[in-house]
């Protein structure tokens, strides 16, 4: 069995379960986050005599609106503290706390084996820690609250074999991109999504969750890091040598539309905004990489630099290690731990015609605003990108 | 009589439903903005019982429920698609809409069209507009019994409150 199936085996309590099978498992974890929060209370109103079956397993998150921005996004706010507090959910993540699914992995509420469903498609990025973790939608959270359980279609496992190392010059966001233009937004859809090979062992936990955040764009049900070799059938096996990954950058509107970053660099395109932030963009390592590209320079006339940190002790580490001063000099706008600017919800709107250079997860038409367009990079393009005010590397002119 | 409307491939959520208005809750008002910015004006032009025929992986993205509720808010009737993503096609069953995998009727239905939909049978009928007779009819796989039940039942919820009533129920006698 792949390292997904034995999961569910686990959850359903049997000793094997095969690809195409729907099992009911039982949830380790439900997160639950403010962009969903209202619809996720107003169905669980609707069930009759519900109780939440194990408040200890769910985690509440204010990060899409953080603080809020409309008198709606704050009512469902105090909705959810008060849900909260009345059904003895203690693991509550107020505004500036950060993003669901990187505290999530800071304060160990997921983990190896772990079965974990989120009201956010992200969710997968749990799997950088070997969890079984997906995205799901508001009613069915709602009965999970009171059953404690959901029902699963048992994935086909699609094998990632990585080879070899990245260069200096590229990043594992320029790698994911690669992967997602191989694989096309579907991919991997309703498919468990499993890293291997040597270049994926000695990935960082940053790494892996770049890599398990960015599957859900080719449609994974479910990515994770397996704990070691096996050789379990899977339904599809990809590799890619990790030597030969050079600068790569989505154009719009699909994450999945990889071009080569020399290509785009050439056409100079103008950039009214650069953001530094989200679950793929905002770990520390991106803190690093940004103030060492724009270091003793300046953000580009007319450019807003939107660096995000994705939670509080990001924010503390970068703060301590002098990455935020940098930025800070260098121009950047430097929000607080929050995911609301990937999906425009909070800060970083696009106007219409702007131009966005981004190293969050999406770009999808009117994703960060009606009518903007958004470019996905490595951290080190966005920064660099920010400096010159046109799509570029951070090695190019 | 049902109208269908076609749709392209990778529709994604965000433009189902733009972020603006993830703050709201109520069908209705989300039904108001249903593709907004990429379709202008298809809130006021869907009318009730409408199909949507879609290419593939339609519902991308973002596992906002306010996508498909807002199509529900609008009148939607089912949606027929190539392929779904996946949390859309459970979110859409969870809220009673039907979502109906048949690539050979999502190729073949031209807009403005009308079908009649068997869910139990997996059966899509277009019909003649003029003489009101079925005419070429499509298969699907029809959905597991579990399934089928929450789109009977008008979604998840109302089939977990039935659940709950015939055992309890059945306790009583």
């Amino acid at each position: 069995m792949t390292e997904t199936e034995k999961i569910l085996a686990r959850g359903c309590g049997r000793e094997k379960v095969r690809p195409g099978e729907i099992v009911e498992v039982e949830v380790d974890r439900a997160m639950i986050h403010d962009n969903n929060a209202a619809l996720v209370i107003g169905n669980f109103g609707k069930i009759v005599d519900a109780s939440v079956r194990d408040p200890k397993r769910v985690a509440f998150f204010i990060d899409h609106h953080s603080p809020s921005t409309s008198t709606k996004a704050v009512k469902h706010q105090s909705l959810m503290r008060r849900f909260a507090k009345e059904h003895g959910i203690g693991l509550f993540y107020d505004c500036g706390q950060g993003i669901s699914h990187i505290v999530m992995l800071e304060e160990a509420l997921a983990g190896r084996g772990k079965i974990v469903v989120g009201t956010d498609s992200h969710t997968t990025g749990e799997g950088a820690d070997g969890a079984f973790a997906t995205g799901i939608g508001a009613t069915e959270m709602a009965a999970v609250l009171a059953t404690g359980r959901i029902w699963l279609r048992t994935p086909e496992t699609v094998r990632v074999e990585l080879a070899g190392h990245l260069s200096q010059n590229a990043d594992v966001r320029d790698l994911m991109t690669q992967v997602l233009g191989r694989f096309g937004p579907e991919g991997a859809n309703y498919c468990a999504v499993e890293f291997h090979g040597a270049g994926a062992e000695a990935m960082s936990r940053e790494e892996r969750v770049v890599c398990c955040v960015l599957s859900m764009e080719m449609g994974a049900k479910n990515a994770l890091f397996a704990s070691g070799e096996d050789t379990a059938e899977c339904s599809r096996t990809e590799r890619f040598d990790l030597r030969t990954v050079e600068p790569t950058i989505a154009i719009p509107s699909l994450p999945t539309n990889a071009r080569p970053l020399s290509e785009v660099a050439s056409q100079k395109i103008r950039i009214d905004q650069a953001f530094a932030g989200s679950c793929t963009g905002g770990l520390l390592r991106d803190l690093k990489k940004a103030s060492e590209v724009v270091q003793g320079k300046k953000v580009a006339e007319g450019v807003r630099f939107l660096v995000i940190p994705a939670s509080r002790k990001i924010y503390n580490e970068a703060l301590a290690l002098g990455y935020l001063k940098i930025l800070h000099d260098a121009g950047a706008v430097i929000g607080s731990p929050a995911c609301g600017a990937c999906g425009g919800h909070d800060a970083g709107i696009l106007a219409e015609k702007e131009v966005c250079i981004a190293n969050s997860p999406r770009n999808m038409e009117g994703r960060m605003g009606a009518g903007g367009v958004v470019y996905l990079g490595s951290t080190a393009t966005v920064a660099a990108s920010a400096v010159a005010g046109h799509v570029t590397g951070a090695e190019r002119d | 009589m049902n109208r269908c409307w076609k749709l392209g491939d990778n529709v994604a959520t965000d433009e189902i439903l733009p972020f603006q208005y993830m703050v709201l809750t109520e069908p209705s008002e989300l039904g108001l903005h249903v593709l907004e910015n990429v379709k202008p004006g298809f809130a006021r032009q869907l009318a009730k019982g409408d199909i949507l025929v879609a290419g593939s992986n339609f519902g991308y993205g973002s596992s906002r429920e306010h996508a498909p509720l807002a199509l529900k808010g609008a009148g939607t009737g089912a949606v027929i698609a190539k392929s779904f993503a996946r949390i859309f096609f459970r979110n859409c069953i969870n809220i009673g809409l039907p979502a109906i995998v048949c690539p050979a009727a999502a190729n073949a239905i031209s807009e403005g069209e009308s079908v009649e939909l068997d869910l139990k049978l997996g059966k899509i009928s277009v019909i003649c507009r003029d003489s009101g007779s079925k005419s070429t009819s499509y298969a699907f796989e029809p959905f597991p019994p579990f399934l089928l039940e929450y789109l009977l039942n008008g979604g998840l919820i109302n089939t977990l409150n039935r659940t709950s009533q015939t055992q309890s129920n059945t306790r009583i006698q």
